[in-house]
């Protein structure tokens, strides 16, 4: 069936769109609930009083990214449920594997522009590394962001 | 990936407070639908054919009265004993199908019951009426006929059927189920969401994938499994009870992992199937039990102390060590049935072998000898509580080690490897092959160490090119 016809500029304007829409939440910042999991990383005694006062205000980001502010702020209070099997016992962190994950992610074109826009407002340099874990795991890049992690809170 | 304390279980069982909260409400919930256990065990026969399998599988064929017990009860019949002083306990936390003979583990309630209901019948036969007599005795204050010497009713359960009751899985699957979603619940902030930036591509995949080795599980199974996506950095596999799949990242998104992907998913199916974390569980409250019944014991052997300070250690330990030994059983049962999984799932015999062989050469380099950084073998826990022999050299730093060391946790890399060529042998070499073994059929091997390669886990040079031998 053929296509409708469009303005080429507004087919292209279309194209751009969608792949902006498919490479990163576009929806305004929104402050993420964490009240939650700053009390698991408060219990979980990981967490010097510096890092968690500078965690305590909440983290604007687009609303879809709110789970990944959850997911890395419990990442810093190294909390694991136990239970379950196993396949085998769980490897050490491997820094050099991660470092050329975060080089491979840090150099993609978008990555600068969309962090940059995330930390926009924040001085903080704690919040700002933060920040950066959170696009990390966002994008699923895991291994770099425990990297980033463990510069906030050595293991 | 970090290990994490939570994950290091030292010291005693663990008994999780909201497994044994749901035991309660689940055999509360039985007995509230009239389908308690000692209800029907009171009936007195089988029950009705339970409901078809979740997953849209027929029903299996239900064990009746009358019948020979099946393989598993006559497993759980001739499995070993354990000692404590002149005590003898018939222990639960038994592997009794090593090799994994049976793929999926009897699941419906009324599977046991009507199994050992069936055993039990048989086994009453002529104490029947004996124990008739003996109730019409009491019941009336007369003899009947000629005297008989009267019956004990303290119980009239033989040791047979109260054998085969403690190594059969009693958890409803209903408890199971919750139990896992419980667990999931816990760890719901370490899981990746099905929507985002990388779900739904990486979903998609690993969906398939398990969907892949799933097809290959024929027998009905009352299991609804699903997948969740680990947002750890590592190459790990987990299950949860209930059909949880839990799976890192990297396994289901890196190429160069599908091998071990493979044998990572068949390996966690059958955790899954073998109702692993439920058994183990039980089999803990069970034993607990048992061994707290032969304190008596304890006390006379301790209080030869003196003479035999180490068994006394090893029997203090026996709880302990049976604990840890069923679960490293049950890994072993699980590559077990992984290997026949795959078997099933993969056509080709070298495909098979390359996904055991990927997930070897993740295992920890083999060790010759404990020493600084590398861990200690398994211990050997014989049948009886002697582990450490009077006398034994080492038997304080082994002491340490014993009591220090988690109860859940892996077997040696040594133990695995020798597992997984006995299994990679059932598999591919029947007898009606025999004079066919190919490459396909080579051992696998352990990954390469700087000393002197181990007898017990050769890697031949068909192994190492079947497999790709990963640089390390």
């Amino acid at each position: 069936m053929p296509l409708p016809h469009r303005h080429p500029l507004l087919t292209l304007w279309l194209l751009v769109a969608a792949a902006a829409s498919h490479a990163a939440p576009t929806t305004a910042a929104v402050p993420c609930d964490a009240r939650d999991t700053l009390t698991k990383l408060a219990a979980s005694g990981n967490a010097g009083t510096g890092l968690l006062a500078a965690l305590t205000k909440a983290f604007n980001a687009p609303k879809d990214m709110c789970s990944s502010v959850q997911a890395v702020l419990l990442r810093l209070a190294n909390s694991q449920a136990s239970g379950g099997r196993k396949l085998e016992k769980d490897k050490p962190f491997n820094p050099s594997t991660a470092a050329a994950e975060y080089a491979a992610a840090t150099a993609q074109a978008d990555f600068a522009g969309e962090l940059a826009a995330l930390q926009a407002g924040e001085s903080d340099p704690v919040r700002r590394r933060v920040i950066e874990a959170v696009l990390l795991h966002d994008l699923g890049k895991f291994e770099a962001r425990d990297l980033v992690l463990n510069q906030l809170v050595p293991r | 990936m970090n290990p994490h304390p939570a994950n290091r279980r030292h010291g005693h069982p663990r008994h999780h407070p909201v497994l044994l909260g749901l035991l309660a409400l689940g055999l509360a919930g039985c007995a509230a639908d009239g389908s308690s256990p000692l209800n029907r065990l009171a009936a007195g026969g089988a029950t009705a054919a339970s409901p078809p399998a979740a997953d849209g599988a027929s029903a299996p064929v239900r064990p009746g009265a009358g019948r020979p017990p099946s393989a598993a009860t006559s497993a759980a019949l001739a499995g070993p004993a354990l000692k404590i002083g002149n005590k003898a306990i018939d222990p639960s936390a038994v592997v009794l199908d090593p090799k994994c003979e049976t793929l999926v583990e009897p699941f419906e309630l009324s599977d046991n019951f009507s199994e050992l209901t069936s055993l039990g019948l048989g086994m009453l036969g002529d104490n029947a009426a004996a124990i008739a007599g003996n109730s019409i005795q009491k019941l009336t204050g007369q003899t009947t006929g000629a005297a008989k010497p009267p019956v004990k009713l303290r119980h009239n359960i033989s040791a047979t059927v109260r054998r085969a009751a403690v190594r059969m899985n009693w958890l409803p699957m209903k408890l199971e189920v919750m139990y896992g979603e419980h667990l999931l619940d816990d760890m719901k902030d370490g899981l990746l969401p099905r929507t985002g930036r990388i779900g739904p591509a990486l979903y998609a995949k690993g969906d398939a994938l398990l969907a892949e080795v799933l097809a290959a599980v024929t027998e009905p199974h009352a299991y609804q499994f699903r997948l969740h996506i680990s947002t750890r950095s590592g190459d790990n596999a987990m299950a949860l009870p209930g059909g949880l799949i839990v799976i890192d990242k990297a396994l289901v998104e890196k190429p160069e992992l599908r091998d071990k992907a493979y044998f990572a998913l068949a390996h966690e199916v059958a955790h899954v199937l073998q109702r692993h974390e439920t058994r183990s569980v039980q089999a803990r409250i069970v034993d607990t039990v048992s061994l707290s019944n032969a304190k008596v014991d304890l006390v006379k052997t301790m209080q030869q102390a003196n003479r035999e300070p180490a068994a006394v250690v090893a029997l203090v330990l026996t709880g302990k060590l049976l604990f840890e030994k069923h679960f490293v059983n049950q890994e072993l049962q699980s590559d077990a049935c992984a290997v026949r999984l795959l078997d099933r799932t993969l056509a080709d015999k070298r495909r098979v072998r390359a996904s055991i062989q990927a997930f070897v050469d993740g295992l920890p380099p083999s060790t010759d000898k404990p020493g600084p950084g590398r861990p200690r073998p398994d211990p050997v826990v014989p049948a009886g509580n002697a582990l450490l022999q009077p006398g034994t050299a080492d038997a304080a730093g082994d002491l340490v080690e014993l009591v220090t060391r988690p109860i859940d946790r892996h077997p040696s890399t040594e133990a695995r490897v020798q597992n997984l060529n006995t299994m990679l042998r059932a598999i591919e070499l029947p007898p009606a092959r025999a004079g066919n073994a190919g490459s396909a059929a080579a051992p696998v091997g352990a990954a390469a160490r700087p000393a002197a390669p181990r007898a017990s886990a050769p890697r031949p040079a068909a192994a190492a090119s079947a497999a790709g031998n990963r640089a390390r």
